[in-house]
Parts: structure tokens; C-alpha cells; sequence
């Protein structure tokens, strides 16, 4: 026996034989494979033996052998489907109260859960409708110097221009840069921001669709435009464009010789019209450009050839452009580059100049489980709804077990009943994201493309599937528990069985709606915060003009300024250069001398402004003086720093940072002052240090901001044009109010409040949904109870408190669950901002009030039914 | 019904059942084949191909007991109909043909 043992196949490898094998063949296949491995084992080789066994039973694993035998008894399934189908309809139509609750619930988390998955689509698509997506890269890099180090999303001008020529592995590389442009046809003239410089190849890497002439040759000659589909539209109706001729800032024309299609919301790469960057050179006038590796305002992209080893890469771009750039090495300052792939850019890229459209990654998961939660709280409410009323349904299992179904057949029934609930619910919520998928799009802040394809349905009806089964199982295995004889003498007790399970989970509805709304409190708070953030200057009663140095302009500027302000309500008015504390300033490198004389290399930011900027945004001076025009030496000797500046350098105070040197001669200037920290940028980011520079050259300002008193913002505006027509009737006035400004910044953040409260308050009502449902259910079933207590003389009070007690506990304990729950997740959410709240006990508070006040609103209706019923009408029939 | 015709493998299956009725079960075959083909051959590949016959009607099968080896299993014995003998014969009257013409050029 023992050796006989020893000479056994694999157990496992037989078993899986049996397990596979069709019936009617296994005797054979596992005797020829026993008798392969018996000859083996003749031939001396046991292990081997053993493997080949194992080999063998994997290579008769073939459908030959695995297909059973057809038999002529295939039972009638789709009869008795047909029957759940007709009972589950029935039942759906007999109870409607509950019924329509479920659908509800259903339909609404559904059509929650498609938009929001409509939109993650979306976010998680972004570019990748180019057909080279996957090759493209961006190449930003991480700038070092001995103060500071920063990674920002633009490159050289070189990068694009150069790197496709000396790297094989690198196809193409274009660069993408943002410009505006005073645009003239015919008489009418606009000022368009959405100008984009780019390499030829734009058209070659990105896909991007020709309406009108050839993309090949759309840059063939220097003065050529492209345009969108949408701004040709605006210049020539539904004429043909191109051949047609444009002028650019009053002094080139230049010939449209291509429309394309309006780039999809899905890319980063925005546009309104294309020139090539050798037209850019001349508008720069930097001839030079291609040469620079430094600096630089491009988005540069690169095409490589598939399956390039990009470490590889990397490495040589880094050494070929560090040796380029001797006068930052010797200085101390560094780029390195890196690269990002396009499709990963627009939710995972956040650097200084960063697209101001790029998503975050972080709200994409946050309304994932936004999502997810929502439908979990329509699955809780079905299930509680259906053990609940479990009891109506006794009977009708009691019979059918008496009959002879098994409990397999009265699941089956019961998931039949909860799919069928699922699809009807899908159905409505694909009508309801239809209808109200525009409105959604002014929500997310873009359009949104859905993608509709077989893969769409196919995934919609398993996730019907799914959502029933997963809704229907605890109710199918609960009811079909019922013993028929209980049932049929009436001994069942309602109510009772299952009650733990139920109240757990309105538990965890609560938990997650709890959650929810301390978190919108959350939200709401911060963001309240941020707008009324003093940030260190007034910006209530600014209004900058953006005229993009227009030399007419600046010509004219003291005319402008002296006639605004003969008016009273215009208090101050300040020419600059790019220097609009918001939506981000330029930065440059410079020598800045430390607090032991010595000098280091670090990189700021600039305003380059006059001498009326402090005066006019109302920012206070640390130390020093400010510019002024009575110490005409300001121009070419002096500068300020901010606070963060001083710190950054550790001077020590504001006071001791007087008369310290910035920049190497014959640039060299004295630190005359220091301003209080402003913030120049969203209220995301800290202050950083800051240099303010007078400007030198009078001529080349290109806003201006007008400090006027806007309690009468039409009067003043209407001022303010008139005046800027009679001194500049060639230029078109494009102005905007501060505050507006400000509150861009905050558009993403604004957004994710708007959606997220949207969810919120639709998680608020399924949950109540299924409240409302439990406590109808619980006040039938104790009808007779409430009938016999108020015969005894209890009151109304006595009444609803008995009711009301048993929910009201519930939802204390989930509101005690989700505090630690949402005071996490928002100390989560809160560390994305530099100046924020702190965790607030009266926020739990608040959502208490606001949880315990819905549910008794919810259960209210139906406990106070119940408590003013007449006891005779429930007592009566026994 | 499948088509009748005969693929190179099935007919070797089909001539050693009927060359060695002794060994015309699955093993048995394979192993035959090995010799008289010098090539290695893949038992369930065999077992396809007889599989196939059977449904073709060119062989009829009979479990038959087997050897100590198969742990007391019986094994499935096959036999030739004669639709199979036909079905031989075709094939080689058309290679008799063939060579016919071979040899008188």
C-alpha cells in the first residue's frame, strides 16, 4: 500500500483532470494519463514522472475533452424566468410606496453616479484623442539656485527648437506659446487672447482637423495665420477664409492660409488662432530666440520614437543643455529637465505656469468615492426596504416552499425582482443624464463629449447586473430563510428579524451623509475665508486696464491720467509692465547680496512699475520709501523687496535690508524699502519673495491700474470709456474689475464646491428617502402597539417620541462616526492651501443640527400619522 | 455532419487502427505512431483526432477493461466501420493514381 502511494500522480493535478474533464471521457483520458505515468515510473524517473503527469493534465486541457456530452434534459429555465419576471412586476405595481421609493433612490444615485463618471471619462482623457499621445511628452524642469528651487512647466526656446535636430530619438519637438494681438479686418478691430505661437509641426504631432487649406503648408510663408473654425466664423460669417487678409497690431498684414476645427475641451493645447514662432521672433523682436537655453515662455513638446528609453535620454538632453547654459553654472543656478507625459499633464501636473485649466487628480478620486457612496446608500435603502417589508412577503415563500421550490429558486426570484428595479431605474437616469447633462456642463465649466459606444453598454448592463445583485442579495437570502410553517400559522414575527443588520446600516447612510455635510461646511468655510482674506493691499476699487503696450497708449499716458483725474472719483491711477498682482507674474534670476556681504544667486518674482503702484493697491511699506518722482536717480539705483524677500535672504528685519545691493554692476541697485507682504497670487500658495522695480523705459508699459471709487460702478465706468475714446479711438478698452479677477482665481476651487454640494444634497436625499421608507414601515408594523398605547391614554408627545427615539439614536451615533471621518478627510483637503481654517467644533455642531433636523422632518409625517390615527381604525379588524 | 474527408493525421489514426486492432485505443496509438513515424506525438492530440472519426463514422468505439497501469479503469477501445475502410481505400486510390502518373512520365 505504502509504495503503491508513493507512486501516486500528483493529487492536486488529478483532481483538476476530474474538475475539467466532460464526464463521459474521463475514464478514458484519466486512465491513458495514469498509464503514461506508470510507464514512466517503470523507466525509473518518479519526479519526472510526476512533472510530465502534470504536463500532460495541462495539455488535455482542450475543449475536445473539456465540453460535456449534450443532454436532452435541459430544463426550462426561461419558463420559470418568465414566471419571476411577471411576479417581480406584480409585487413592484403592489407596493408602490416602497417601489417608488427604490426607483428614486435609484434613479438618482444612478444619474449621479453616470454623470460623475462622464466627467472622471473626461478628465482621465485629456489629449489623448492625439494619435500620437502616447509618444508626446512635455519637458518642463526644475530650476535650482543657491536661494531657492522651483519646477516650472516652460522651457528655452531652444529645447523646441533645437533638440529634434540633435536627438534621433526625439521626432519631433514644437513649441507652444501664448500671445495677444490687436487683430483688425476690414473696420472692425478686437483684441484676441487666445493667439498661439507655435513650430509647423504642431499640425504634424497633435491632431488637429483642417476645415480650409493644407496643414502642410499652412506656414509657408512668414506672415501666415491659421484660425479656428470659430474665430473665422467671428471675422468672415460663413465666408471662405482663407486668401482673406488680417492685420496684426496695426502694422503686419498678415493672409489666413488655414482653418481648424475649435480645439475639444479635452486639451490642454487652447487656441483661437496659430502663427508660426519665426513670425514670433519678429513680434518678439528676438531674433536670437532659437539659440536661447535659458528663461523662456514656450510649453515645449516632444515626439519621441517608440519605446525610447527616456532616462537615457534625459541624461544626454540634461548635459547638452547644462553645457549650454555656462553663465547660470557659474552662477550656481541650475535647469534640470524632466518630461511628463501629455496625457498625464492636465491631472497631474501642478508647476509654476501651469496651464490654469489643468484638473487635479485629487477631485477626480474625491468624486469617485462621492460617486460610489451614493449608490451604496441607494443598495442600503433597497435592502432595508425590502427586509422591512419582508413580512408581505411570508406567504408567498411559504407557499412556494411548500410546493417544492428550493431556496435557489426564491434567491433567484428575489434578484430577479432587484435587477429588474435596477434596470427600470437606469433607464429613467439615462433620460434624466440627457436632459440635464448641459446644465452639468456649466457646473464642470466645459463641454463634455460623452463616449456612447457598445463598450458604453455593454459596461451600463453589468453594471445594472451588478448593482442588483449586489442591492438584492442580503433581501433574497433573508427572505427565502423563512420556514413555511412558521409563515402558514401566522407565527412569523414582523419586524424583528433582521432589524440589527438594518439599523447598522442606516448607520453607515448616516456615517457617510454626516460626513458629507460637515465636509460642505468645510468647504464652504475655507472658501468664504480665502475671498475675505485681507491679502494685504485694497483691490475693492481697482480696475486695470490691459492695453498690451500699445505705443499710441503710452504716448498718450499723462493725457489720460491728468483728464481721469479731474474727475473725483478717480483716486489714483499707476502705469506697469506684466505686473497685475494676479494670475501670476513673471520671475527672473539675479545676484542679491546676503546679510555677510556676500553675494548668492536666487530667482524672484518682478513688477516692473512707476511710481504710483504702493499708492494705488494701498500696499504698506515695512521700511524705507517707495519711488517717487522727487528722487529722479529711482530709476536706475533703487529697488523694493517684500517681507518674504527679506526673510528669504535673512536680513534679519525690514530695517537692516535698507541699502542692501541687488544685481551685479553696471545694474547694480540699493534696496531703498520694503513692502508688507501682498499676495500676488491665490491664496493657495504663500507669499514668495518679490522684487519691485521702477521702470526704465517709459514706453514700454502695458497696463494700467485705476484706483476709482465703484460704488457707482456704472457711472464710473461709463466715465472711464468716454475718456479713453476721446485719447485713444484706435485702441479697444479691455478692462476688468479686481474683485472679478480675484475670483477667477478661485474658479477650480468654486467649481468643487458647486459640484460637491450637488452631491451632497443628493446623498442627503436618498438617505432620507430611506428613512422615510423605515419609518413607515416601522409605524405600520407597531399600528396595533400605538392603537392600544393611546387607549391607555398616552399622548401625542409619548407618542412620536417613542418613533422618533429609535431613529434619532441611530442618526447621534453616525453623526459620532463621521466626525472623526470627515475631520480627516478635510484636514486632507485643507493642507492643498497655504492660508486656510482649522477644524471647527462648531462645524460638527452645525451638521448635527442639520442631520437630526432632516431625519425628524423625514419620519415626522409619518410618526405623527400614525400618533393621531384613531386608535378604533387600527384596532378594529382582528 | 462534418465533412468526410480524411486529414493527413486522422488517416495515419485511422491505419494503425485497423493494422493493429490489439493497440487501437488512444495509448496504444500513440505509441505506434511514435515508432512507425519517428516523431513525437501528443496523446491528447491523438485523442481529438479519434474523437473526430468517431464523428465522422469512420470508427465505432467499445470500452474494453484495461492494464493494472490504469489503476483498474477501463480504456475505449475503437474499431473501423466500414464507411472508414471506403474512406481508406479513396485516399489511396488516389495516391496510387498519382504515382501511377509519376512513374509512367
Amino acid at each position: 500500500m505504502d509504495k503503491k502511494q508513493k507512486f501516486q500522480p500528483p493529487r492536486w493535478a488529478d483532481k483538476f483532470l476530474e474538475w475539467y474533464c466532460a464526464p463521459h471521457q474521463l475514464e478514458d483520458v484519466q486512465g491513458a494519463l495514469y498509464e503514461f505515468f506508470h510507464e514512466r515510473i517503470e523507466k525509473g524517473n518518479t519526479r519526472q514522472a510526476k512533472w510530465y503527469f502534470i504536463l500532460d493534465v495541462i495539455t488535455h486541457f482542450r475543449p475536445h475533452i473539456i465540453k460535456r456530452e449534450s443532454s436532452h434534459f435541459t430544463s426550462n429555465h426561461f419558463g420559470m424566468f418568465k414566471n419571476y419576471l411577471k411576479i417581480s412586476v406584480r409585487n413592484i405595481k403592489k407596493n408602490r410606496l416602497t417601489s417608488f421609493l427604490n426607483i428614486l433612490g435609484l434613479t438618482i444615485s444612478i444619474t449621479s453616479f453616470l454623470l460623475i463618471l462622464i466627467w472622471i471619462q473626461q478628465e482621465k482623457n485629456f489629449d489623448a484623442f492625439h494619435e500620437n499621445a502616447e509618444n508626446i511628452y512635455r519637458i518642463p524642469n526644475t530650476f535650482t539656485s543657491e536661494s531657492e528651487s522651483f519646477s516650472q512647466a516652460v522651457s528655452g526656446p531652444a529645447l523646441g527648437a533645437q533638440l529634434d535636430e540633435l536627438f534621433p530619438q526625439i521626432v519631433n519637438a514644437c513649441r507652444f506659446g501664448q500671445t495677444t494681438a490687436i487683430i483688425k479686418y476690414e473696420d472692425q478691430t478686437y483684441f484676441e487672447n487666445g493667439i498661439r505661437v507655435v513650430d509647423p509641426n504642431f499640425f504634424e504631432m497633435f491632431t488637429w482637423e483642417a476645415l480650409e487649406g493644407y496643414q502642410n503648408e499652412f506656414f509657408k510663408e512668414l506672415n501666415s495665420i491659421v484660425l479656428t473654425e470659430s474665430l473665422a466664423k467671428k471675422y468672415f460669417g460663413n465666408k471662405a477664409a482663407v486668401g482673406e487678409m488680417l492685420t496684426v497690431d496695426n502694422e503686419r498684414t498678415v493672409e489666413v492660409t488655414g482653418v481648424v476645427t475649435d480645439p475639444p475641451a479635452n486639451s490642454q493645447l487652447q487656441f483661437e488662432a496659430i502663427i508660426s514662432t519665426d513670425l514670433g521672433k519678429i513680434r518678439w523682436e528676438n531674433p536670437n530666440m532659437d539659440n536661447q537655453w535659458g528663461g523662456g515662455s514656450f510649453y515645449t513638446y516632444l515626439q519621441l520614437k517608440p519605446n525610447t528609453d527616456k532616462e537615457v535620454l534625459m541624461e544626454e538632453v540634461n548635459k547638452l543643455i547644462t553645457s549650454k547654459l555656462s553663465f547660470f553654472t557659474e552662477r550656481n543656478m541650475s535647469y534640470h529637465y524632466f518630461l511628463q507625459p501629455l496625457t498625464d499633464i492636465h491631472l497631474n501636473s501642478k508647476l509654476r505656469y501651469d496651464f490654469s485649466s489643468n484638473g487635479s487628480a485629487r477631485n477626480v478620486s474625491i468624486f469617485t468615492v462621492i460617486g460610489l457612496i451614493i449608490l451604496l446608500l441607494a443598495c442600503i435603502n433597497y435592502i432595508n426596504l425590502s427586509t422591512a417589508t419582508a413580512i408581505k412577503r411570508a406567504k408567498e415563500v411559504g407557499i412556494k416552499k411548500i410546493i417544492g421550490a428550493f431556496r435557489k429558486d426564491l434567491i433567484k426570484q428575489f434578484l430577479v425582482e432587484s435587477v429588474l428595479l435596477c434596470f427600470v431605474a437606469t433607464l429613467i437616469a439615462l433620460t434624466l443624464v440627457y436632459f440635464l447633462l448641459p446644465g452639468f456642463e456649466n457646473f464642470v465649466g466645459y463641454k463634455i463629449t460623452p463616449n456612447l459606444g457598445a463598450q458604453f453598454i455593454l459596461w451600463l448592463l453589468l453594471g445594472i447586473l451588478a448593482l442588483g445583485l449586489i442591492a438584492g442579495f442580503f433581501p433574497a437570502f433573508f427572505i427565502s430563510t423563512f420556514r413555511p410553517l412558521t409563515v402558514i400559522k401566522g407565527q412569523l414575527k414582523s419586524g424583528k428579524k433582521g432589524s440589527f443588520v438594518r439599523k447598522s446600516l442606516v448607520v453607515l447612510q448616516f456615517t457617510a451623509t454626516c460626513a458629507l455635510i460637515i465636509a460642505i461646511i468645510t468647504v464652504n468655510g475655507q472658501l468664504r475665508f480665502i475671498q475675505n482674506q485681507d491679502l494685504g493691499m485694497q483691490t475693492d476699487e481697482v480696475i486695470n486696464i490691459y492695453f498690451r503696450g500699445i505705443q499710441s497708449v503710452n504716448d498718450s499716458r499723462e493725457v489720460l491720467k491728468n483728464e481721469l483725474l479731474k474727475d473725483s472719483k478717480f483716486k489714483s491711477i499707476s502705469f506697469y509692465r506684466n505686473s497685475y498682482p494676479v494670475g501670476g507674474l513673471s520671475n527672473s534670476t539675479i545676484q542679491v547680496e546676503t546679510e555677510n556681504g556676500k553675494k548668492v544667486s536666487s530667482s524672484l518674482y518682478n513688477i516692473l512699475v512707476d511710481e504710483f503702484y504702493a499708492e494705488t493697491y494701498d500696499i504698506e511699506l515695512a521700511s524705507g520709501r517707495f519711488f517717487s518722482e522727487a528722487f529722479p536717480a529711482d530709476s536706475t539705483e533703487s529697488v523694493l523687496v517684500n517681507e518674504a524677500a527679506v526673510k528669504s535672504f535673512g536680513w534679519g528685519n525690514p530695517e537692516l535690508a535698507l541699502g542692501k545691493k541687488m544685481g551685479t554692476e553696471p545694474n547694480e541697485r540699493k534696496v531703498i524699502g520694503v513692502v508688507k507682504d501682498f499676495n500676488f497670487e491665490g491664496l493657495q500658495k504663500e507669499v514668495e519673495p518679490l522684487r519691485i522695480v521702477p521702470i526704465r523705459n517709459r514706453n514700454s508699459f502695458t497696463e494700467i491700474a485705476i484706483k476709482a471709487d465703484l460704488s457707482n460702478p456704472f457711472e464710473t465706468i461709463a466715465f472711464l470709456e468716454n475718456t479713453w475714446k476721446r485719447i485713444n479711438p484706435e485702441v479697444p478698452l479691455d478692462y476688468t474689475l479686481m474683485n472679478d479677477d480675484l475670483q477667477d482665481q478661485y474658479q477650480g476651487e468654486l467649481r468643487f464646491r458647486s459640484i460637491f454640494f450637488l452631491f451632497s444634497i443628493l446623498s442627503l436625499v436618498i438617505a432620507s428617502l430611506g428613512l422615510f421608507g423605515l419609518a413607515t414601515a416601522s409605524t405600520n408594523q407597531r399600528i396595533k402597539e400605538i392603537g392600544i398605547r393611546k387607549v391607555l391614554g398616552a399622548s401625542i408627545f409619548n407618542l412620536v417620541g417613542l418613533i422618533g427615539r429609535e431613529f434619532l439614536l441611530l442618526v447621534l451615533l453616525s453623526l459620532l462616526l463621521a466626525i472623526p471621518l470627515a475631520w480627516y478627510g478635510m484636514e486632507q483637503w485643507l493642507s492643498g492651501f497655504a492660508y486656510r481654517i482649522e477644524m471647527n467644533g462648531l462645524f460638527f455642531l452645525l451638521a448635527g443640527f442639520i442631520a437630526i433636523g432632516i431625519s425628524l422632518i423625514t419620519i415626522s409625517y409619518q410618526t405623527l400619522k400614525a400618533a393621531f390615527r384613531n386608535p378604533v381604525s387600527s384596532l378594529r379588524s382582528e | 455532419m462534418k465533412g468526410t474527408n480524411l486529414g493527413e493525421f486522422e488517416e495515419l489514426v485511422l491505419l494503425v487502427t485497423v493494422a493493429r486492432p490489439e493497440e487501437a485505443y488512444s495509448v496504444g496509438i500513440a505509441k505506434v505512431l511514435e515508432e512507425v513515424a519517428g516523431r513525437k506525438v501528443v496523446h491528447s492530440v491523438v485523442h481529438a483526432s479519434l474523437n473526430r472519426l468517431v464523428k465522422k463514422g469512420f470508427l465505432t468505439s467499445e470500452m474494453k477493461p484495461g492494464s493494472q497501469k490504469r489503476g483498474g479503469r477501463r480504456k475505449r477501445v475503437f474499431e473501423i466501420t466500414s464507411a472508414g475502410m471506403k474512406a481508406l481505400e479513396k485516399v489511396k486510390d488516389q495516391r496510387d493514381n498519382l504515382w501511377a502518373m509519376i512513374h509512367s512520365t
